[in-house]
């Protein structure tokens, strides 16, 4: 056993020992109390110093280590080295756990009188992460080491990618704090007593979760080149399931917080926000949904621990629940119109039916693997299911304003009016640009009457709690977001382009020419020169399109050039040569001499010289090749494999190649084609070089991002007013 | 009481939300099927095989990719793909396609490239 595996045992034994005096505690042994708190920082200090060690083996290329090896090399930046880390599986368990660890520090203060049994469901959680770890952890030892590791994936070395996967871990982390609060609340039978505690701890779990998808949304947008920021796979649809469930937490503890309602479902909506993270990981880790994802995933062999982890807390959950369902009962909800809980609800209610929406297609393949024949869902069933819920979600969240507006008076209320006929006047420009998708239509007209609520509720209301901001920024983020997907989605125009080199070609407006292909200094990327005019300015765009020896395959990285209305994407898809069908054969006998392009070609012999040199019979023809009253040789080979035979070019003089293609021993004869020759391609003028690439106009989908980002100042804002309110009481 | 009305409204429209949902689970699902199966039937389902990589020709000006797919047991179908190829489509052994069977082929909406490094985004489309 290695240090990083004994510290990681460390860990989990204090975890367990800790868990084990926590419980005593909240049975009334509270003297056990203070060496919990001991026992628990033990296990962040051993964490802590595992994690530390692990970065200490990726910084010393200790590539005896197999997880090292796997996902770094020598010539790794390094500040990739440092986020090779959470490279692989295994890391981002001991980067989940050492966060765990760390919020856990914080929750301890946090939970004052409830800390026994909130850290023992916590610390629970904790124990089981570390069982994972020692199981499973990034300490393995090769048997043989390697000179050097294997690298990290190039789609990986991206600064949005280094920093999307701490942010989701530090979310799911988030996510266990009002599940151990709920089910510390039901062992007490403390009904209401738990919410005000995890209602800060909520928003700041919405947040950091929210922050993570969007970063992750932002660098699929990016860098991976397919032209969108949201493609429903399996792996975003996880980490998105849980994050509406704990936005429909939120808006449900603020209504118990304020009347008491809803006891039941927010104890079921805390347990199902946490469960669903744990069900999302296995779900991307198990390699169940291997034929249904562009991801690919290996089994690490703990599928077992994650059904055994993700059963024994939905268990517990609902013991609980069932246990205390008579103490949970709660005064119904005032269905008044003109006081805010009918809309809370309600929002709750559609958050909910997203969120199972969504993981009733994320679990269809499971769930018909075990009923049967498996089915996959397609893409356009999320779009067609989330569409209408979030008309919707934006109607409900215009109206939701009113009850602040009749509040104040009849002076002020016409301001709500005023906005809704705003919002039909956008609703008839958006008709006048061209929308005419009814969804569509629908969506951005609700949209804006929830933007414009949200800017006259604050303009005439002087909303002066940070929270009550807090609210208005994320919803006013909410209705621009959907109006940026709506454009972005559904009014993209693209064009296909095959530029040869050197030559302009117009697309939407503007005028492309490629100027040629080069490798990135000090990388192993290469990048294409385009050059793009238009919209009255004239720049080079700068797509990457190289072979990646790591990932066995083509990488592409789009060209985004940024406008205040709309973004212009070039997403480059091939660089060829032509020629390939365009050659032109030429039969020659041995000894014989023919012309073709200003060229003279004689076939002097057979080369068999390479025979018996691996598998396959390799022949050449020699070739003699003279331009210009100079000769020179060329040799293409031909060598017969088990498919197709492989054929390599020799090189003209003045460019162009000679393939041999079909030949005839007996009779001393071949077939030659000639590719690329000057004057073979006249029109454009002896250029025979490609790239294809895609240019489409994104419009408004500045939106989106500004709307996702004032969801996440919103979120903020209001979380840390509410841990003002808890930590001043 | 009034406001109890509306509010069964919203939770009407919510129900039928979901019920739309549901439905459009329904239309949109797509069986994983076998060879002989997805030859038989007319809706979009999905295949998964070996790439013949020998038969693999792609046409980068018009965006077409032909290659046969074969199942391990003896039965290769042709596929044609309109779209952009796949970044790592030459060095991939087998894939996962999801379209409709016409006309003697396979026409594919959709192919996933498994690729043999792990825990990895890949190219969509």
């Amino acid at each position: 056993m290695n240090l990083g595996q004994i510290l990681l045992w460390m860990a989990f034994l204090l975890s367990l020992g800790s868990v084990a005096l926590y419980f005593l505690a909240e049975r009334g042994k509270v003297k056990l109390l203070n060496g919990a708190r001991w026992l628990f920082g033990g296990e962040t200090l051993f964490l802590i110093l595992a994690s530390v060690v692990l970065l200490s083996h990726f910084l010393g290329h200790r590539f005896a280590y197999r997880y090292v090896a796997e996902y770094s090399s020598r010539s790794l930046p390094l500040f990739y080295l440092v986020s090779a880390f959470w490279a692989g599986q295994e890391g981002t368990f001991l980067l989940w756990a050492a966060f765990g660890a760390i919020v856990g520090l914080f929750l301890m203060r946090s939970a004052r009188e409830m800390e026994p049994g909130v850290m023992g469901v916590y610390g629970a959680i904790q124990a089981f992460l570390l069982l994972i770890l020692v199981k499973r952890g990034p300490f393995l030892l090769l048997q043989e080491v390697p000179e050097d590791g294997r690298g990290l994936n190039p789609l990986l070395q991206d600064p949005w990618m280094v920093v999307h996967p701490p942010a989701l871990f530090a979310g799911y982390v988030l996510l266990a704090v009002p599940f151990a609060f709920a089910l510390a609340g039901l062992l007490r039978g403390d009904k209401d007593g738990w919410v005000k505690p995890a209602l800060p701890w909520t928003g700041l779990g919405s947040l950091v979760l929210g922050l993570g998808i969007i970063l992750r949304a932002y660098w699929a947008y990016k860098t991976l080149g397919w032209g969108g920021y949201w493609g429903w796979d399996p792996v975003e649809n996880s980490s998105f399931v849980p994050w509406i469930v704990s936005l429909a937490l939120l808006h449900g503890l603020l209504l118990q917080r304020r009347r008491g309602s809803l006891g039941r479902i927010n104890a079921v909506l805390a347990s199902l926000g946490f469960l669903l993270v744990i069900y999302g990981t296995f779900l991307t880790r198990s390699g169940v949904l291997a034929d249904f994802s562009v991801h690919s995933f290996t089994d690490l062999g703990i599928n077992g621990f994650l059904v055994t982890f993700i059963g024994l807390f939905a268990l517990a959950a609902l013991i609980l629940i069932a246990w205390r369902w008579k103490l949970l009962a709660s005064p119904g909800l005032a269905w008044n119109w003109k006081t805010s809980e009918p809309y809370l609800g309600l929002s709750l209610f559609l958050f909910l039916a997203i969120a199972l929406l969504v993981l009733l297609g994320l679990s269809l393949p499971l769930l018909s693997r075990l009923a049967g024949k498996p089915f996959g869902v397609q893409t356009s069933y999320y779009q067609t299911v989330v569409a209408p819920l979030s008309i919707l979600g934006a109607l409900l969240l215009g109206l939701a304003t009113l009850p602040r507006f009749l509040r104040e008076g009849r002076a002020i209320t016409w301001s709500f009016y005023l906005a809704f006929v705003l919002s039909i006047a956008c609703g008839v420009g958006a008709w006048a640009l061209g929308v005419r998708n009814p969804l569509f239509w629908l969506l951005i007209t609700f949209s804006c009457f929830a933007v414009l609520t949200d800017i006259l509720g604050y303009v005439r209301l002087r909303a002066r709690s940070l929270a009550r901001i807090g609210s208005l920024v994320a919803h006013l983020g909410v209705g621009l977001l959907l109006v940026g997907a709506v454009t972005s989605e559904g009014y993209t125009r693209s064009q296909r382009v095959n530029l040869p080199l050197n030559m302009t070609q117009e697309a939407l407006g503007y005028s492309f020419t490629y100027q040629g292909w080069r490798e990135v200094p000090g990388t192993a990327r290469g990048e294409m020169s385009v050059g793009v005019s238009g919209n009255g300015e004239q720049f080079t765009a700068r797509p990457q399109l190289f072979y990646s020896g790591y990932n066995q395959g083509l990488m592409k990285t789009p060209a985004i050039r940024r406008y205040p209305l709309y973004d212009l994407y070039l997403s480059p898809i091939e660089h060829y040569r032509t020629g390939d069908k365009e050659g032109q054969s030429l039969a020659l006998k041995k000894g014989e001499e023919k012309d073709i392009q200003g060229l003279r070609v004689k076939f002097l012999k057979f080369d068999v010289s390479h025979m018996g040199e691996g598998p396959g019979v390799t022949v050449g023809a020699i070739l003699e090749v003279s331009k210009g009253g100079k000769t020179y040789p060329a040799v293409p080979f031909f060598t017969t494999t088990t498919q197709e035979p492989r054929k390599e070019p020799a090189d003209l003089p003045g460019g162009g190649h000679v393939i041999l293609e079909q030949m005839d021993a007996t009779n001393g004869s071949v077939v030659l084609e000639f590719h690329g020759l000057p004057g073979a391609v006249k029109e454009t003028g002896a250029t025979n070089e490609f790239l294809a690439m895609e240019v489409s106009i994104k419009p408004l989908i500045n939106l989106f991002w500004l709307g996702t980002t004032l969801v996440l100042i919103g979120l903020a804002l209001s979380a840390w007013q509410r841990f003002r309110e808890t930590a001043a009481r | 009481m009034k406001g109890k009305v509306k509010y069964l409204i919203g939770l009407a429209i919510i129900v039928a939300g979901v019920c739309f949902g549901l439905l459009s689970l329904r239309r949109n699902m797509t069986p994983y099927l076998s060879f002989a199966e997805a030859e038989a039937s007319h809706s979009v389902v999905q295949v998964h095989g070996t790439i013949d990589q020998a038969s693999a020709k792609y046409y980068p000006n018009e965006g077409i990719l032909h290659f046969n797919l074969s199942d391990g047991k003896g039965k290769t179908m042709p596929v044609t793909y309109r779209g952009v190829r796949p970044g790592n489509f030459e060095q991939a052994t087998s894939l996962v396609t999801i379209g409709t069977y016409r006309d003697g082929a396979f026409q594919a909406d959709q192919i996933l490239v498994k690729c043999p490094s792990k825990y990895q985004a890949l190219e969509k489309k």
